[in-house]
């Protein structure tokens, strides 16, 4: 038992270490393996942190995640969040200078309803994958997403309104023919010029479509235009109903140009017609001096030569044209009317222009005058028309402003409403309220004579009513009868009308004879008991012989 | 006593009795104008139609008339026409045409012929009466028409002197202006054939 321990001296590294070691290994290989798999840092500026949370929030393109947000810290300007992610490392080779990021959240406007799958799942950071020459790891988000899809094949075209009653807003839609064929993206205002220029995308095939001779004009909502010419109403599809839009084309006569690059330059007009006439070039200006009321005359009213257009007016009581002072005695009011060589089937060149201008020279010093005319009742609107008169007073060519002067008579509105006015009047010099209360007496006594009739037919119907008709017929049976035998009696043997003028002769005779009797009696009443027979007899006396 | 009465009144009664008055009657026409045949037949003969007469009031009276002067007339009480004054005067005229001019004057209608021209005659008399001055006159007017022409409407002034007194002369003198007035009017008649 005397065995004594052999004491070595522990010399060596326990074999307990191994594991931690080797666990260390693994633990350094797995650090230095994700190190070396991970995607970049990217920080994004945006506006709002609205939906996007820390761990949570990924980033996709094309609704593949591609990333998450690691952390959101306010900006120190405080105009803003930046958000920092980690993408992926395989989506490290798309961040360039033509990267966007925007961030996808429901989003319901009248043209667009989009995001609504972002209700259940929450928002995330959508990003373009465009290929760029420039690595960069700060961007800014887009306030909306981008209407067109990036890579979406077309042709981007610049458009600018002529009239400041046109605006669009982006994802409002470009149609043609029905079709929806495009929209618009950005909106700027240039300040200094005062204009709003739009940036819009045609979508392939249809920026075939577009030449360097298309027009581009409004059809936003539903158009009601109650002109000279009538009730115009227009629409486009039920998007450019309820939202503004836009449609194109090459107005008809125009021919088909060449073929335009990316970023186009055009202008939007307020409707077809506009658009139609801006492809005449070539316009004579003219002048007309309006003595009466130009009230229902509007700019772009037709100008009409034998019941065409020809031309439109342009400017109404120019400021440009010095005639003095509207409060002027007889101070005409100057209507600019543009009349183009196009229109009256001319050549739209100088030489068609120089035709136009010899022409209507011609006619001015013969025998052409302007008119207002009434092109619609229920609007008043007024156009101007061309025509020859007959017997017109002289007039020479004259100019104003180097447009010449188309001599106006006066329009047959005027003279009629002349001749109202003087009808009119006459009328409120009637003395009406005399008038009415006369009728009134009279329509009282046309009622009293109407109750009077009413009641004498009452009294009629009742003695009818009474009257014994079969008695009355047996009556006058009975005197038809009676009649009947007197005339019997008178064709057999009573007397006739010789018999009884003979007898009123006699009559007559007799009292022709008895007359002179009477008369004696007259003078003396004792002449038939007392007569006097010693009464001359005078005789008609033989005439004597010395006479 | 009653006797004397009696015949006081008989005696009173028979002086105041008056005796009757011899009255003249006068006929215009004359009866015994006539033709010889007993009976003539004269449809063919040209008719007259004296389709109207008037004549003065005076001489509708039975009692013949004279001027007396410029303004006063007399009825002679006891000188009288036998027949109404028209009548006699129309068959004077009958008689007249008849006896000197072959025609016929038709008073009624019913004696027409229409086989024969008719001659629409209408007399007015003014005044058929003697005078004072010792005239008789016959005035007035009467009226031709014919078939096809324009009626003559002639003024006739005709006068006789008067050479005895009475009216039976006055009254042949009568029937010579009656003739007179007959003659007119058939001269115009056969001037308008």
């Amino acid at each position: 038992m005397t065995d004594n321990a052999a004491v070595k001296p522990t010399t060596r590294i326990s074999k307990v270490w191994v594991l931690p070691i080797i666990a260390l290994l693994i633990g350094a290989w797995m650090v230095y393996y994700q190190w070396q798999n991970q995607g970049p840092l990217i920080t994004i500026d945006m506006s709002s942190a609205s939906g996007i949370e820390v761990n949570k929030t990924p980033i996709k393109i094309r609704d593949l995640d591609v990333g998450q947000v690691k952390k959101i810290e306010l900006k120190p300007e405080l105009d803003g969040v930046t958000v920092t992610a980690r993408l992926e490392k395989s989506a490290a080779r798309l961040l360039n200078e033509n990267t966007r990021f925007w961030v996808v959240a429901p989003r319901v406007s009248f043209s667009e309803v989009s995001g609504l799958n972002t209700l259940l799942s929450g928002s995330f950071i959508a990003m373009t994958a465009e290929t760029g020459q420039t690595e960069k790891d700060h961007f800014t988000a887009l306030e909306r997403p981008p209407v067109t899809p990036p890579g979406t094949p077309g042709l981007h075209v610049e458009l600018r309104s002529d009239s400041d009653d046109l605006t669009y807003k982006p994802g409002d839609t470009i149609i043609y023919k029905g079709f929806k064929v495009g929209e618009f993206e950005e909106v700027h205002f240039d300040v200094e010029q005062g204009r709003i220029t739009y940036r819009a995308f045609i979508h392939a095939p249809y920026h075939n479509l577009i030449d360097e001779n298309t027009r581009f004009w409004n059809v936003s909502g539903v158009k009601l235009q109650l002109a000279s010419n009538g009730l115009t109403i227009q629409t486009g599809s039920l998007e450019t109903l309820l939202a503004n839009g836009v449609t194109f084309g090459n107005p008809q006569g125009d021919t088909k140009g060449k073929p335009i690059d990316n970023n186009a330059k055009f202008v939007i007009y307020g409707d077809y017609n506009a658009a139609a006439d801006e492809r005449f070039r070539y316009a004579a200006q003219y002048v007309l001096l309006i003595d009466e009321s130009v009230r229902g005359l509007t700019v772009g009213a037709p100008v009409e030569y034998r019941g065409l257009q020809i031309g439109k007016v342009a400017t109404i009581n120019s400021s440009n044209v010095d005639l003095g002072s509207l409060l002027d005695d007889e101070y005409p009011i100057p209507v600019l009317i543009n009349i183009y060589p196009g229109k009256a089937r001319l050549e739209d060149s100088e030489e068609g222009l120089a035709i136009l201008r010899e022409r209507l020279g011609r006619w001015i010093r013969k025998d052409l005058r302007a008119t207002l005319r009434m092109g619609n009742v229920i609007t008043g609107g007024l156009f101007v028309d061309l025509q020859h008169v007959d017997q017109p007073e002289p007039a020479s060519l004259l100019t104003l402003n180097n447009a010449n002067v188309i001599p106006t008579v006066s329009s047959e509105f005027t003279q009629l409403t002349q001749k109202a006015d003087a009808i009119l009047d006459k009328i409120n010099a009637l003395p009406l309220e005399t008038l009415i209360a006369d009728i009134t007496t009279v329509i009282d006594t046309l009622n009293a004579a109407a109750e009077s009739v009413n009641e004498t037919s009452d009294n009629f119907d009742e003695t009818m009513a009474a009257l014994d008709t079969a008695s009355l017929n047996t009556q006058i049976q009975q005197s038809l009868q009676a009649f009947e035998g007197l005339l019997q009696h008178y064709s057999e043997g009573g007397l006739s009308k010789a018999e009884i003028a003979d007898t009123v002769d006699s009559l007559q005779e007799t009292l022709r004879t008895i007359q002179p009797l009477l008369m004696q009696l007259n003078k003396t009443p004792n002449g038939l008991i007392f007569s006097d027979n010693a009464e001359i007899d005078i005789q008609p006396q033989a005439q004597e012989q010395d006479q | 006593m009653n006797k004397w009465i009696a015949g006081i009144a008989v005696l009173w009664l028979a002086g105041c009795s008056s005796k009757p008055i011899g009255l003249n009657y006068y006929l215009l026409h004359e009866p015994t104008l006539t033709t010889d045949a007993p009976s003539t037949d004269i449809s063919d003969q040209p008719t007259l139609f004296l389709r109207s007469l008037s004549t003065p009031d005076y001489l509708r009276q039975r009692n013949l008339s004279l001027q007396l002067s410029d303004s006063e007339i007399h009825f002679a009480p006891k000188h009288v026409w036998a027949e109404p004054f028209d009548r006699d005067f129309k068959m004077a005229i009958s008689e007249s045409l008849s006896v000197n001019h072959k025609m016929r004057l038709r008073v009624q209608s019913r004696w027409t012929n229409p086989a024969q021209p008719e001659y629409i005659l209408d007399i007015q008399l003014d005044d058929f009466i003697p005078t004072y001055h010792g005239k008789l006159i016959l005035k007035g007017k009467f009226r031709l028409e014919s078939d096809g022409s324009l009626p003559q409407i002639v003024q006739f002034n005709y006068w006789l002197p008067l050479n005895k007194d009475g009216f039976a002369f006055s009254v042949s003198q009568m029937r010579l202006l009656v003739d007179e007035l007959t003659n007119d009017v058939v001269t115009r008649v056969e001037a308008s054939r």
